[in-house]
């Protein structure tokens, strides 16, 4: 962890509002997308990580520094998520809700394809890893898994996708 | 399979962006009143704890101190008890006295009572019988 993360931190624990609010403000766009890409709409999203960086600051002492700071975020979103994750669908699919996080992708795009062809906890962790760099062990922590399911399924994903993108060329 | 991590990494750029301008400044403005207006940081919670659970504590600790452990009222009956060393009378709560007079008034229970009485009686005896005479 960098060390103004760790002063910030500190003092956020001490009570210090604008301390956590730096660190709120840091994270904000890393917790959205996380949630965007699984509730699937802006709206959702922002709800999620109000809430869930609300609870951080309430629960603030009971984060330990042997977590990410980033990983102790995504654990308690996940947690703050209500609504289960609503049938993924194509844009053009005949069912069709939009999904505003599908709708700004090229369609080629291999993340629009992840989101309608992989289900929720393999997704997230494909994201957590390709998207946001976070480590096996990292990921781990964040979905309430071990890290031989992470694995497996990263790997499981991976073939998932490469098929499905040989169906679409082949 | 590494074509693919690279792909997955490259694809992820356009999402990242779209994200950054979809969670909004009225979203970063609303979490910052919110944690300001709960100013129920952690050590704000320390706090409450100590200055509502203290004294509530320390309240019924001291109740529990000042009540009396059994308030008899009415007057107080007594019972003979019978004992090796010859009856002694205990004094009765109004609750015992309603049960034993629930139980007096049962005739099959005081007839199982006066046959459980002659047993202890007979096995008294036969105890009596084994026991040495400087016992």
């Amino acid at each position: 962890m960098k060390s103004d993360e760790s002063a910030l931190i500190a003092a956020a624990k001490e009570g210090s509002a604008g301390a956590f609010c730096q660190l709120a403000e840091s994270y904000r766009n890393t917790l959205f997308r996380f949630l965007w890409l699984r509730c699937g709409n802006r709206a959702d999203a922002e709800d999620a990580v109000q809430d869930a960086l609300l609870s951080a600051w309430q629960y603030l002492d009971t984060y330990r520094d042997r977590w990410q700071f980033s990983t102790w975020l995504y654990r308690i979103a996940l947690r703050k998520l209500k609504k289960p994750n609503r049938h993924i669908v194509p844009i053009d699919g005949e069912t069709g809700t939009e999904d505003d996080v599908l709708s700004g992708l090229e369609r080629d795009n291999l993340w629009r394809i992840a989101r309608t062809e992989l289900k929720e906890q393999p997704l997230l962790a494909m994201w957590l890893h390709y998207g946001e760099g976070e480590s096996i062990s990292d990921i781990a922590l964040a979905l309430s898994r071990s890290e031989s399911w992470v694995k497996v399924n990263l790997m499981r994903a991976r073939n998932k996708l490469a098929e499905t993108m040989g169906a679409q060329t082949g | 399979m590494n074509d693919l991590e690279n792909r997955l990494r490259h694809d992820a750029r356009p999402l990242r962006a779209a994200s950054s301008n979809a969670a909004s400044s009225e979203l970063a403005n609303a979490i910052a009143n919110d944690i300001r207006e709960r100013q129920l940081g952690p050590r704000s919670r320390f706090g409450l704890w100590l200055g509502i659970g203290l004294p509530l504590a320390v309240a019924a600790t001291a109740l529990w101190f000042m009540t009396p452990a059994a308030t008899v009222q009415g007057p107080v009956e007594t019972l003979a008890v019978a004992q090796p060393d010859g009856p002694s009378l205990v004094a009765l709560s109004p609750i015992d006295i309603d049960a034993l007079e629930t139980v007096s008034s049962s005739a099959p229970l005081e007839a199982e009572w006066d046959a459980l009485m002659q047993d202890l009686e007979r096995a008294k005896t036969e105890i009596q019988k084994d026991l040495p005479i400087n016992f």
